[in-house]
């Protein structure tokens, strides 16, 4: 077997994505699922902490080997939201989106939409990497100014300065 | 051109490796060290919890890394797949001149005398390979000793009543609890237990040319900035090469032992950090690779003689695969607990350790090292909701005001929990790569129990207002705290060195690291584990005779 990351997928739609992985229509699919996993609230959530981006920049590196995943996730949310509610994905409100999550927490999707992999560990997967985005070091992308750490009252330790 | 011929080789810059390079070096033995990993601190990842050698979702911080290296793990049913090393059933410690030294947490546990003859304790187990040590505890003494002085432990060796026998107290006095530490030692003496401050590898003041402990929150899994925690990194092997007598090789990743057609090894084969194959031949040779390596060099070190691997024989090398089965509870407060004090884990008691009826071995438990942001994901209670507002209102709500108290519960070695070489799957150098196979042994599971149901006992009488156990399942153990796979033994049919590690029927060849444990104790491993080194290196040196080992005590 050959070891090393290999590209999956490239982007579909080069177009003006800013995006190293998701098409457009993907990123905003995942930002409305990330701004349900942790709402803004009096606190930053998920978008603000910029997890989004996290996601896609760990995709086309370290989370390689889920792209497949994230890649037929995302299409058979598409299709599962056209057999429950008539309708795509982007079109539904909130609390279309807030019920889809539970179906998918629950396995509860309609037959023939997920095909690849159960709706569960797709959605257990996302809400991982998201936590990961939103609570991990802003190195990596997400955790934004430090949002996480503020919320939780955590002090930021700076490096530089335990050498001075 | 020649072949390089050197007297030792030591494989493995870990808490064993360190140990005997060490030792044979300052004894005038010329000595090479070779590490697949470099040398890392602080700064290269620095607060990262994504990288953490104890989180690892993005990659090991202290290595192996994910482009190179590779294992397979086979699940009950058969099934094969292949893991990544930052990935949990890897079972990885880590690859850095140190090895797990550099990032680990730093308990400083001595085993207690019950755990060098556990089967004359509890008698034979069905379906356990369960055996006494060849050795005492008395025996090991001197060298527990040594590693504490020379490594550095702080501790308070009065304060703990099943403490065994010592014949120096802590180099240095122990640290002050923290504040979960002093709500923990309130209500564990009401309760009539016995708490103490866990012995650890910091520094609680200077010493040996080293700071003391700032207590950064980003400690277990990760490198000390000040280097008060003390590993073999920054005592041992500075130490050693400072003799003149030691070269560390680093980026060097040992393929296979080099063996003769009777009882010797000549030497090692190794693919240097251009990823050039290299012979080092030499007189003595020691392996340090850790539990699971160790044991994958030798079963891919085959001769006429030895058609299964060094050593292999009698089909031990690789079996009885050990860990802790860690288990605990955590608990929920109404007030702030949390005091942000470094490394957090200050407590431990060893009441429900040995002597509890009906228990076999037990462990000690300990209050949790801090939780990070992201770990703090995975505390929850059965059935809570894992996104939305009610995630976020909880982890605001709780950081500060939850506790874990685990221990890691001593396992009943199994033959089927083993590592083997895969059929097929090769690392980046082409080596033929671990498989990983079996369960535990369903004792464990009991004794776990027992441990968990006393730590949600003690986070009641603390005061929590929630609280819940967390128990492992039956999957093989190993991990960070890996052990078991060489034991040491009197009989060359039932183990796979003597008592001094050196492997039964090969004079020359020896281990010093995790592997060599016949039973792992209800205690983190790493003060053992180097207190073997002790006694191996101790023994090397006494048998060496100028130009190689003579017969004495072989
Ligand atoms: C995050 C963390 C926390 C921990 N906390 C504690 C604790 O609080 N207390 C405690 O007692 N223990 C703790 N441990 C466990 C402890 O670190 C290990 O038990 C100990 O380091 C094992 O020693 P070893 O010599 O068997 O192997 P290691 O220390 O792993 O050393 C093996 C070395 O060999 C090298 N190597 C392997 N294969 C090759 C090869 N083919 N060629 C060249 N080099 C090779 C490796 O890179 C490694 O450096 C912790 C570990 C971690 C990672």
């Amino acid at each position: 077997m050959v070891c090393g990351a290999a590209y999956l997928f490239t982007r579909c739609d080069r177009g003006s994505s800013a995006w190293n992985f998701f098409t457009k229509k993907e990123a905003a699919q995942i930002k409305s699922l990330c701004s349900l996993i942790i709402p803004a609230d009096d606190e930053p959530g998920a978008l603000e902490a910029n997890v989004v981006g996290f996601i896609d920049k760990q995709l086309s590196s370290t989370y390689s080997r889920w792209q497949e995943d994230y890649r037929l996730g995302l299409a058979a949310t598409d299709a599962t939201s056209k057999k429950v509610f008539g309708k795509p994905f982007l079109d539904l409100s909130p609390e279309n989106i807030n019920d889809l999550m539970q179906r998918f927490e629950e396995n509860r999707v309609p037959e023939g939409t997920w095909r690849h992999k159960n709706a569960s560990t797709f959605f257990n997967l996302l809400i991982d990497h998201c936590m990961q985005g939103f609570y991990g070091d802003p190195r990596h992308g997400g955790n934004l100014n430090h949002v996480s750490y503020k919320m939780l009252r955590l002090e930021v330790i700076d490096a530089s300065l335990i050498f001075n | 051109m020649a072949t390089e011929k050197v007297q030792a080789i030591v494989i493995g810059a870990g808490a064993g490796g360190g140990i005997v390079a060490c030792e044979l070096s300052e004894a005038g033995i010329q000595t090479v060290l070779l590490e697949r990993g470099v040398h890392q601190g602080f700064l290269d990842h620095d607060n990262d919890e994504l990288t953490s050698q104890r989180t690892t979702v993005l990659g090991n911080a202290y290595g192996p890394d994910n482009e190179r290296y590779r294992r397979v793990f086979e699940h009950a049913n058969g099934r094969t797949e292949i893991l990544l090393p930052n990935e949990g059933r890897y079972n990885n410690i880590a690859a850095c001149v140190g090895g797990g030294t550099l990032s680990y947490g730093a308990m400083a546990w001595r085993f207690m005398p019950e755990d060098f003859k556990m089967k004359s304790t509890y008698g034979h187990i069905d379906g356990s390979t369960l055996e006494d040590w060849p050795i005492s505890y008395e025996d090991l003494e001197p060298n527990y000793t040594r590693a504490e002085w020379e490594i550095g432990v702080s501790g308070n060796a009065e304060a703990n009543p099943y403490s065994p026998s010592r014949s120096k107290p802590y180099p240095m006095p122990a640290f002050p609890y923290n504040l979960e530490g002093h709500i923990i030692d309130k209500h564990t003496r009401e309760l009539g237990l016995n708490p103490f401050p866990i012995p650890m590898f910091r520094n609680s003041r200077p010493y040996n040319g080293r700071a003391a402990c700032i207590h950064m929150r980003t400690c277990v899994g990760f490198a000390c900035p000040t280097g008060a925690k003390g590993g073999s990194h920054n005592t041992v092997i500075p130490r050693a090469l400072a003799t003149g007598n030691c070269s560390l090789l680093t980026s060097c990743k040992v393929s296979r032992l080099i063996l003769d057609q009777n009882n010797r090894v000549k030497g090692i084969e190794y693919f240097n950090a251009e990823d050039q194959p290299k012979t080092l031949l030499a007189d003595v040779v020691v392996v340090s690779a850790s539990a699971t390596e160790t044991a994958r060099l030798l079963l891919n070190s085959k001769s006429n003689y030895f058609p299964n691997g060094a050593g292999n024989n009698y089909d031990w090398v690789g079996r009885n695969l050990q860990g802790h089965a860690y288990s605990g509870a955590f608990g929920l407060f109404e007030e702030e607990v949390y005091d942000d004090m470094g490394p957090g884990a200050t407590i431990a008691l060893c009441d429900y350790n040995h002597n509890n009826p009906g228990v076999i071995g037990g462990s000690m438990l300990a209050n949790e090292f801090i939780r990070m942001p992201y770990l703090f994901t995975r505390v929850r209670p059965k059935g809570s909701a894992r996104w939305g507002k009610a995630h976020k209102d909880f982890q605001k709500q709780y950081f500060k005001r939850h506790m874990g108290i685990k221990g890691p519960v001593q396992e009943i070695p199994a033959w089927e929990a083993r590592v083997r070489i895969d059929p097929e799957v090769k690392d980046h150098w082409g080596i033929p790569v671990l498989r990983i196979s079996g369960q535990r042994h369903p004792e464990d599971l009991k004794t776990g129990a027992f441990i968990a149901r006393k730590a949600e006992e003690i986070l009641h009488k603390c005061g929590a207002i929630q609280t819940w156990q967390t128990m492992p399942g039956m999957g093989v153990s190993g991990g960070q705290h890996q052990a078991g796979t060489c034991r040491m033994g009197n009989d060359l049919q039932t183990s796979v060195t003597n008592s001094y590690g050196r492997v039964h029927e090969i004079e020359n060849l020896f281990i010093a690291d995790g592997s060599l444990h016949v039973t792992n104790g209800g205690f983190n491993p790493a003060l053992t584990i180097m207190a073997l080194a002790f006694r191996v290196g101790e023994h090397i040196v006494n048998a060496w005779r100028g130009n190689g080992l003579g017969q004495k005590g072989i």
